[in-house]
């Protein structure tokens, strides 16, 4: 009987604690990131400083094998392009990209390969800003830089998605696009192919580069006439590198390299081309003909459907990688 | 049962209530909880769910080498621990456990070449294709060695010796948090420290009901040892002298009206006719000019009207007061 008060007491401190220990708290939902982009501010103060550290390594040695890890693609490629001919032409030098950006512009994928865009400032006076492209392959990969192009003289680029959520990549036929990407860049490409007298020249935008490039074929068309020759320029673009972003307004920005041959054949007389370009030569002596293989860059806008103006190149760069006999 | 008894009873009981109170103190749950898991791994994921548990919680991830630190996009995370063994926490399994799912690493397969150069960088000539695919794939192949720690996706990197903690409120919402050991080694535990809120009020009122009780208990065995009978006469006395006020016993006070009604003094008394007027109407009662005594209130036998009219009770006179409000007529004739 002397116990039951001592049970009772142990009862009661059981029962008590308890019931004062409260239940494990159970898992809340996940909160939304107040930046959702693929690349903030933090990343690109990362990416950046290290491929202009790589570039200006590379540039200093003028040896493209330094581009490994930040620099690669078209633009390794063109980087070694322009060493090369640096070191026959030292006017050539290769292109300013400035480390400063107006603008940069984040991927909001999920999925890879992702893309960050960045607008530089304006190198010079006499020269544009540059639209520099990195690409992530995957996600054990890092960014690199894969290509840039100058703008486009009076041309703007549109407003993009901040990193709030950023800009969303779009696939080549996507189907809210009307038309697709793919639509109109074959489009640019059929009118590069058929010249300003082509039906299409009215549903682009103006832009010096198609310019740049009627004129070169006018002038070499009416050259290879005179040594009873011929001129032909092919263009097709790189789907495979080929990037889409969607723009504020529901457009487009497609960024798509573009490979383009330039073949001018002569008749009893033998082709030359100028110093730099020998530094590109491969594949033997040049005699009654010449390809020159160009890597270029189009940054193509997009309008959205309630901006009501025609798509253009907005930043374009034209690059000879290759000159050869065949 | 005299009040010492009762006393003493309280205080066993108040004993008892201290014993439950402190006892309990001594063993309740703490304020703060610290569930851990063992982790084994070289990769711990903290979803940001699990960081949103309590704005208060801080984690500690601890191990025998460097740990890197990182916050990245949930979506990211998903991406990047495929390709390696990880351990999730996913929550609490209770106030002293984590609950965790280990993730292992895909194992390699018999196609997969051991002298795999290992390399980060991606290929001059990179095969990437525009059209992303529809689901994130690890892209470490089995058997290579993967990216560094350094990566694209990390948002924020900290490096720290042996254990990192961080307060949960100071990851950014949303962002999953990612420790790996960088050394080559496995973390060996994390854990979660939190507050919690614990429903302890009633110890502290069965205390001071204890302490209460026990001080009644305290002076009734006190009391045990005094001898206190002769306050306790006097407090009879006293109580016995009070309980005889008013019984009849003891003389009236001067003045009082027992002590009137005793020396015989009467009232004013007002007459009252002994047959009704011939008019039936109520008769008036007569007070003096100026009387010395207050005029009681008479009541009025109720009489059976002569004629057959009810009699008209004029505006001047006073209702008749019921017999219970005053004294009777035969008390004050007493």
């Amino acid at each position: 009987m002397r116990r039951a008060p001592l049970a009772a007491a142990a009862v009661a401190v059981v029962l008590g604690l308890s019931a004062c220990t409260p239940d494990v708290p159970q898992v809340p939902p996940a909160p939304s990131p107040s930046q959702a982009a693929a690349v903030v501010d933090s990343q690109v103060e990362r990416i950046l400083p290290a491929t202009f550290t790589e570039l200006a390594a590379a540039d200093a040695a003028k040896d493209a094998t330094l581009l490994t890890e930040r620099v690669g693609g078209d633009a390794k490629t063109i980087r070694g392009v322009e060493y090369k001919q640096e070191k026959v032409d030292a006017k050539l030098v290769p292109d300013v990209l400035p480390q400063d950006m107006q603008a940069v512009y984040v991927s909001g994928a999920d999925i890879w390969p992702r893309t960050l865009v960045g607008v530089t400032a304006q190198p010079a006076e006499d020269v544009t800003p540059v639209v520099m492209v990195w690409v992530q392959d995957s996600v054990d990969h890092d960014y690199q830089l894969r290509t840039w192009s100058h703008m486009i003289p009076g041309a703007t680029l549109p407003a993009m998605a901040g990193p709030a959520t950023g800009a969303e990549q779009l696939l080549l036929d996507d189907p809210d696009m009307n038309p697709t990407p793919r639509a109109v860049l074959d489009d640019y490409i059929t009118l590069l192919g058929e010249g300003s007298t082509s039906k299409l020249n009215d549903q682009f935008a103006p832009d010096t580069y198609r310019e740049g490039i009627f004129t070169a074929s006018t002038v070499l068309t009416k050259a290879a006439k005179k040594a009873k020759g011929t001129y032909k320029d092919t263009f097709a673009y790189d789907e495979a590198n080929t990037y889409v972003m969607q723009t504020a307004d529901g457009g487009a920005l497609v960024f798509a390299p573009l490979d383009m041959t330039s073949t001018f054949t002569v008749k009893g007389a033998k082709v030359s081309i100028p110093a730099a370009d020998k530094a590109l030569q491969t594949g033997g002596k040049l005699t009654t003909k010449v390809v020159h293989t160009y890597r270029d860059m189009l940054v193509l806008y997009i309008p959205g459907p309630a901006v009501g103006t025609n798509p253009g190149v907005v930043a374009a760069e034209h690059t000879l990688v290759k000159v050869s006999p065949k | 049962m005299t009040l010492r008894t009762a006393g003493l009873i309280a205080g066993v009981l108040g004993l008892l209530l201290l014993a439950v109170a402190l006892v309990a103190t001594w063993i309740k749950p703490a304020a703060e909880a610290s569930p851990s898991a063992a982790i084994d791994a070289a990769v711990v994921v903290v979803p940001p769910e699990v960081l949103a548990l309590s704005p208060d919680a801080v984690l500690t991830v601890s191990g025998s080498g460097d740990l890197a630190a990182h916050t990245a996009r949930t979506q990211d995370v998903a991406a990047w621990s495929l390709g390696r063994t990880s351990v999730t926490i996913g929550g609490l399994a209770s106030w002293d456990a984590l609950a965790v799912a280990t993730h292992d690493a895909p194992a390699p397969t018999a196609s997969a070449s051991p002298s795999a150069a290992p390399s980060t960088s991606p290929a001059s000539t990179p095969a990437a294709s525009s059209s992303p695919s529809p689901s994130a794939e690890p892209s470490a192949q089995p058997g290579t060695q993967l990216a560094p720690y350094t990566s694209d996706i990390w948002r924020d990197t900290v490096e720290h010796d042996g254990t990192y903690t961080v307060n949960t409120a100071d990851v950014p919402p949303g962002l999953t948090l990612v420790v790996e050991s960088v050394g080559g080694t496995d973390i060996d535990s994390a854990s979660i420290t939190m507050p919690r809120t614990i429903d302890d009020d009633w110890i502290g009122q069965v205390l001071w009901w204890g302490v209460g009780l026990t001080l009644v208990g305290l002076i009734a065995l006190i009391a045990l040892f005094i001898d206190v009978r002769p306050a306790q006469s006097r407090g009879e006395e006293w109580l016995a002298h009070r309980s005889a006020i008013g019984s009849g016993k003891q003389a009236p006070k001067p003045g009082s009206r027992r002590a009137r009604r005793e020396a015989g003094h009467t009232m004013p008394v007002a007459t009252i006719p002994a047959e009704p007027t011939p008019t039936g109407a109520v008769p008036v009662v007569e007070t003096p000019a100026t009387p010395s005594e207050p005029v009681p209130m008479i009541p009025v036998a109720p009489r059976t009207p002569t004629t057959g009219q009810n009699p008209v009770v004029p505006a001047s006179a006073f209702e008749p007061p019921q017999p219970d409000d005053h004294e009777t007529p035969e008390e004050d004739r007493s």
